[in-house]
């Protein structure tokens, strides 16, 4: 029984993705990557959101709910990465991240309240500033690889 | 020319019926991550589901009985139980799934959460069980779900490299960041999702309420094997939209704005607004068939009367089991899990529980009491025999890869 | 009806049915009584958690059975006489109504305790 119960949490944590807090240099690879790629595809949904918004082609409920998806799912990655201890031999790497992470984060905010006033100047900016940040996210991705 | 209409109508509502949210889901997410690499098992799930939902329409053409009721009678009350459970657990999570895809489609239609109408959409979808005629219901989301045409449209106009996208799918080439394992498990998921139990339970039942005979057997191969098929490159054409305009972006699809993306960058509001249609259609439908599908296999085991065609007063244990299902997965719904996350694990825990699905058929398929001369013939058998073997082993490999893979997520 | 069936094969777990093709249950068991001439004849089809629950066997079965004589209050399962089965062949066809052979207590329950009580229960879909 005991064995069983055991066996089930061990399941439930492999499945969970769990990453000790204090990972070794390896894991942290692995996990700036994930979150790094996690970060481009948020930041390029938005960025053709608001471009598709931009060229009428749009629909603003649409944009709406896929922003707030995009901009929860951003928060959740930053914040499971920036609660990371990084191993010494890695701190430049987690405050580069760190760094490009909250760009992203304030970023789809803007989006976000953009769209929901309606500010379409504002859009072609914001698509500009996305997509430089994007391809900073995936400049490092490919580092990371 | 009745007789024409009759079977135009089933083709189309067979491609419409198709799709549902773990094929919407997981055709996105394989396009925007593998490109069409895997397209191969699109291709093999719709194979598959055509042979076996070929079989057991036969079955209760010849015979007059459905699924469940043969596989107890013919493999006894201990295997026609573990068969039952097994399906009937996934089908409930189908339904889940399904209930929680109604509301994401409404959630992108309105912005308004998609949580807010979890107790709308399962109180809507209980209501058609309760009132709505078989018929109607099939026909009318069967047709509504065509408006996911919208996709193959999209592609179209979004003019990609064709010949590229041919070499893909062809060469299976899997893009070299995703590792193997990864790969294969959204090889077995997609599986799951193109050959979902409840599919079978549905159309055989189906077959049932409309009183099928062996006279109906022309109709419902025309329906299952041009049907199936072309609902088959539906999913290949959501697969492809995401391949050319996600994953050259990078963008990973994790929810259903993100399936819808590349419609509107092709056809605009129109396009999109026909997409989002589409996924409300796909999904109430199959809502409704899992839901159905539920109350009939238990239905089917324990000998109770079931259907639409009678009153619900006649049928009280078979609707108090469809609304009791109902109520479960609003629950869980409401619990605030992701039904995107629900609909993964459908999928996967769907290519599970495959082999406790079809084996039975192919057995009973095969048996000349219930069948006459109607039994399998050569083509059938082999080809039964093959998807057996095809089955058990994306069965087994579902659960170490998901394990190995953290559900797809490395 | 004298010829000797199979009854694994041709009785068990098959669909019964009234005179108007109603259903009634499954064949979840049988009843059988030993006859002067050695034989085994069936006398009646049982049905029912009560009939099938030691069919499946083991300690789930037990539990199937006895948390069904708890509820219903009794131990002997529903049964249908032999002598109001018409034929056998893929379903049991009875000769009489399914009100007469009375062993879909749980159906009627349900029925008039839940069912009824909703909107609409009366009426055939459309």
């Amino acid at each position: 029984m005991k064995v069983g119960t055991s066996g089930l949490v061990a399941l439930l944590v492999l499945l969970s993705g769990c990453v000790p807090s204090n990972p070794d240099t390896d894991t942290f690879d692995d996990k700036s990557l994930r979150t790094a790629g996690a970060a481009l595809s948020q930041t390029r949904t938005v960025s053709g959101l608001l471009q598709t918004s931009y060229d009428g082609r749009m629909l603003r409920p649409t944009a709406l709910a896929q922003l707030r998806y995009s901009e929860d799912s951003l928060d959740t990655a930053t914040g499971a990465f920036t609660e990371l201890n990084p191993p010494s031999a890695r701190d430049a790497q987690y405050t580069r991240l760190s760094t490009l992470l909250g760009e992203a984060g304030d970023l789809v905010a803007e989006a976000r309240i953009a769209v929901e006033r309606s500010e379409e100047a504002r859009y072609p900016r914001l698509v500009d500033r996305l997509d430089a940040l994007a391809s900073k996210l995936e400049r490092l991705e490919g580092r990371l690889r | 020319m009745k007789k024409l209409f009759a079977v135009a109508l089933g083709i189309l509502t067979a491609i419409g019926g198709f799709v549902d949210i773990g094929d919407l889901v997981t055709n996105a997410t394989v396009g925007s991550r593998f490109g069409l690499s895997l397209a191969w098992v699109v291709v093999l799930g719709v194979v598959g589901i055509a042979v076996f939902a070929e079989m057991s329409g036969r079955v209760v053409a010849v015979s007059g009985r459905p699924t469940f009721d043969i596989v107890r009678e013919r493999l006894g009350p201990r295997v026609g139980l573990v068969n039952l459970f097994g399906s009937m657990a996934v089908t409930l999570l189908t339904y889940t799934a399904e209930i929680g895809g109604i509301a994401l489609a409404l959630e992108l239609g309105t912005s308004v959460w998609s949580y807010f109408w979890i107790p709308f959409t399962a109180a809507a979808v209980w209501v058609v069980l309760w009132r709505a005629k078989f018929n109607l219901l099939e026909n009318a989301f069967g047709l509504l779900g065509l408006a996911l045409l919208v996709f193959g449209v999209a592609l179209w106009q979004l003019g990609p490299d064709w010949g590229q996208l041919w070499h893909t799918a062809s060469t299976a080439a899997k893009p070299s960041p995703e590792p193997w394992p990864t790969y294969w498990y959204y090889a077995v998921a997609l599986f799951g999702a193109a050959m979902t139990p409840y599919e079978v339970f549905f159309f055989s039942s189906g077959g049932i309420e409309e009183k099928w005979s062996p006279a109906s057997i022309p109709t419902m191969r025309s329906n299952v094997l041009i049907g199936f098929p072309l609902g088959g490159t539906l999913s290949i054409s959501i697969a492809a939209c995401a391949a050319v305009v996600l994953l050259p972006a990078g963008i990973e699809v994790e929810s259903l704005g993100q399936v819808a993306l590349p419609v509107a960058v092709a056809l605009g509001q129109l396009g999109l607004a026909v997409a989002i249609l589409g996924f409300f259609a796909a999904t109430f439908g199959a809502a409704c068939a899992t839901g159905l599908s539920v109350g009939y296999s238990i239905a089917q085991y324990l000998g109770w009367t079931w259907g639409k065609s009678v009153r619900p007063r006649d049928a009280a244990r078979f609707h108090a089991v469809v609304l009791l299902s109902t109520l479960l997965a609003a629950l869980v719904l409401l619990t605030t899990i992701d039904p995107i996350l629900v609909t993964e694990f459908s999928v996967v825990f769907s290519a599970i529980a495959l082999p406790l699905t079809y084996l039975p058929i192919l057995i009973v398929a095969n048996d000349p009491s219930y069948m006459g001369r109607h039994k399998n013939g050569a083509l059938a058998n082999t080809l039964g025999s093959i998807y057996l073997v095809i089955v058990l082993a994306a069965s087994l490999a579902a659960i170490p890869l998901m394990i190995w893979t953290k559900v797809g997520t490395t | 009806m004298s010829d000797a069936i199979d009854a694994n094969l041709e009785l068990l777990d098959r669909q019964i049915v009234d005179h108007d093709g109603a259903m009634v249950a499954k064949v979840d068991d049988v009843e059988l009584e030993e006859r002067d001439d050695g034989r085994l004849h069936v006398t009646a089809l049982l049905t029912g958690p009560g009939a099938l629950g030691p069919r499946l066997g083991g300690a789930f079965g037990n539990m199937v059975a006895s948390t069904w004589a708890r509820l219903a209050g009794r131990t002997e399962p529903g049964r249908v006489s032999w002598s109001s089965v018409a034929s056998v062949g893929i379903v049991v066809t009875l000769a009489v109504d399914r009100t007469t052979v009375a062993v879909d207590g749980f159906e009627v329950w349900m029925r008039d305790r839940i069912i009824a009580a909703i909107p609409g229960s009366k009426v055939l879909p459309k």
